[in-house]
């Protein structure tokens, strides 16, 4: 029962380690949270419903048709909710982007319908060993977003692209300063964020379907992620949302089912109180 | 840009769970206008798409044939946005576009927390809810047009007990009003019996991973699971079961023999067994013919939420013929007096404290259809 509940909530934590890492790149990048975060996972699992149900392309070319449809919705996302308003107020561009988690969860009904669907596994069947036995799926979800972050944290902190995006992140105007587009940085970072937030809709699909509302409940633990991990931080994000998962499923086992979520955001106040900067955190006072 | 506080991300969190309220009603000069509230908005939005498909298909019927006594037959919809406000303001926004008789939502919490209002109204209002708790309200002008939770999970319990012969039964259940209540009213009737649950588990409604639940069932030796659900849980539940090899009968509620949930769930759902107030497959005349007619107009298949509506527009019309005005006490006193009203999901006779709804059938999943086993008549 113990190997089954930590496959579970790895498979669990690292998709919440997704999205949270996609909260962490657009905060960073532009310095306000996208509450639509959760949605660009619905998003991606429509998308991937589209792509392997309809069009029924064969899985690893629809990993990567996802990824590359998920990038282009990130940069539309981009031009619509955060660069009209960049000179504006942030709690503008915090107002668009709940206009936009809205918005996609309407469009997302108008163009799929309400009814839930469902998506065929990468791998499909059961795994059986030792104790165990799970959805393949669980164990693609995992080794495929652990290869996932593994590659964006390569994009960012050894390559030149990478560069360029934390530079503008750190300073939008010195970036500019020194030949750096901007609107092509930023641009990329939403890209980028919406791409891995997808990408964990498209590997959770075959697992828990795909509805309008999938994505609130995992936007609001990969909150509690990156603030548990460090507001900023990608590491962070990640470890964040492991733990964020492990608590989820063995509270639910072992404490009480009902109050599983109730006691994450238990876990987040003390967290909080605690280590108010997160695991891998800066000082609150750089945040404020 | 600078980037944002604590205190603005959290105030801004708060805005974030305002909602807003839509209308689609129209009111029309007609005879007879009822008030629908349901919900059209929010996570709940696809059980108001079929409430509102049935209800227009039996208007259509109704209106085509023309009318009740020569009378046409009018319907405003309002959206609740799936909460009990929502339902309380959407009960007062049909009232003053001038209702005469209101059908209320599905979800028994959104119908008790209506109860008041509709005391203070004075106006005859089917709810379809199944709640034990809306015949306790003992008011004289809610009317449930379904069969109580009091009835079906005594008979799935009955069933799971008697004729499964189950010994050591475990119940899994969301923790809404529907399903809270049905899971008490089920442990009790297997304490009767004298086979009491092993274990209850519950889930919150939206939960997707089950995991947690599900490996204690696995690990108490549990010989059957009995479990409440909504649409999309019972198609996840359903498939997580198999998955985790767990080889014991399951008897479910409605939701999972409805098209919706057996979709999702496809060859998980196999020998699945259910209490049911109504299944697309249904043989029966005239809720085959429904069935088919729905299929036809809205190119999906009917589930219990379009059947009931369907159905309590039909109560409605019978109530109407009888009273042959569209008076609130008159029309309240023709609909007490309804009495075995043939609908498409079940019978309809109210009894002292205006509970509706007289029998279920249990129903199993054969070659991924639900197949009628037996009818219960509960009273």
């Amino acid at each position: 029962m113990v190997l089954q509940l930590i496959i579970a909530s790895l498979a669990m934590g690292i998709v919440y380690g997704l999205v949270a890492m996609g909260f962490v790149l657009i905060w960073r990048a532009v310095g306000v949270v996208n509450f639509a975060q959760g949605d660009l996972l619905m998003a991606g699992a429509y998308v991937a419903f589209t792509l392997t149900e309809l069009e029924g392309l064969p899985m690893p070319v629809a990993l990567v048709a996802c990824a590359a449809i998920m990038a282009l919705v990130g940069v539309v996302f981009h031009f619509l909710t955060y660069w009209p308003l960049r000179k504006s107020w942030d709690m503008t561009v915090i107002i668009s982007t709940i206009g936009a988690s809205i918005a996609l969860k309407e469009i997302a009904t108008l163009v799929w319908g309400p009814a839930p669907l469902s998506v065929e596994p990468i791998i499909p069947g059961i795994a059986r060993f030792a104790s165990v036995s799970i959805e393949w799926q669980f164990l693609v979800t995992i080794v495929i977003a652990a290869a996932l972050m593994g590659m964006i944290f390569y994009l960012l902190e050894k390559t030149y692209i990478g560069n360029i995006l934390q530079a503008t992140a750190q300073d939008q105007y010195a970036a500019e300063l020194i030949g750096i587009p901007v609107v092509v940085a930023t641009s990329m970072t939403f890209a980028i964020s919406a791409l891995i937030t997808g990408i964990g809709g498209m590997l959770i699909s075959p697992i828990f379907f795909v509805s309008t509302t999938m994505g609130g409940s995992p936007g609001l633990k990969a909150f509690a992620a990156v603030i548990i991990g460090g507001f900023g931080s990608v590491p962070g994000a990640i470890i964040g949302g492991i733990v964020v998962g492990v608590i989820d499923t063995f509270s639910g086992a072992y404490i009480s089912s009902t109050y599983r979520d109730a006691i994450v955001f238990l876990c987040l106040i003390l967290a909080l109180l605690v280590r108010p900067q997160g695991i891998f955190g800066e000082k609150i006072s750089d945040k404020v | 840009m600078k980037k944002m506080s604590f205190r603005k991300i959290l105030s801004v969190s708060a805005v974030a769970v305002l909602g807003c309220f839509l209308s689609a009603g129209t009111a029309n000069a007609q005879e007879l206008k009822i008030g629908v509230v349901t919900t059209l908005t929010g996570e709940k939005a696809l059980t108001g798409v079929y409430s509102r498909n049935g209800i227009m298909l039996a208007l259509e019927e109704i209106n085509g044939k023309g009318g009740v006594n020569g009378k046409k037959i009018s319907v405003m919809i309002e959206d609740d946005g799936g909460n009990d406000a929502g339902a309380v303001n959407a009960f007062n926004k049909v009232l003053s576009l001038g209702a005469d008789v209101v059908i209320g939502p599905i979800y028994s919490t959104m119908d008790l927390s209506m109860s008041p209002s509709i005391k203070k109204a004075e106006i005859p209002t089917l709810v379809i809810g199944s709640s034990n708790d809306i015949a306790k309200q003992k008011n004289p002008w809610m009317f449930q047009t379904r069969t109580a939770d009091a009835v079906s999970a005594a008979a799935i319990a009955n069933y799971a007990a008697k004729k499964l012969g189950l010994k050591k039964v475990a119940i899994l259940h969301d923790t809404d009003n529907f399903a809270s209540g049905a899971a008490e009213v089920a442990t009790k009737t297997l304490e009767d019996l004298k086979v009491p649950p092993i274990l209850v588990e519950k889930y919150n409604t939206g939960d997707k991973d089950m995991t947690p639940q599900l490996a204690k069932i696995r690990a108490s030796g549990a010989d059957g699971i009995l479990a409440w659900s909504q649409l999309v849980e019972a198609g996840l539940i359903m498939k997580q079961i198999q998955s985790m090899d767990i080889k014991v009968p399951v008897v479910g509620s409605n939701s999972y023999v409805t098209k919706i949930a057996l979709d999702l769930a496809k060859d998980n759902a196999e020998g699945v067994y259910s209490v049911a107030d109504y299944v697309y497959s249904n043989p029966a005349p005239w809720t085959a013919q429904f069935a088919a007619n729905y299929k036809a107009k809205y190119k999906l298949e009917s589930e219990f939420n379009s059947a009931m509506n369907y159905d309590a527009v039909y109560v409605i019309a019978d109530a109407f013929k009888r009273a042959g005005t569209n008076d609130k006490k008159a029309m309240r006193d023709a609909l007490a007096a309804v009495k075995e009203v043939v609908g498409v999901s079940t019978t309809y006779t109210f009894d002292a404290n205006n509970v509706g709804g007289t029998s279920v059938a249990i129903v199993q999943v054969r070659k991924g259809v639900p197949q009628i086993i037996e009818s219960v008549r509960g009273r």
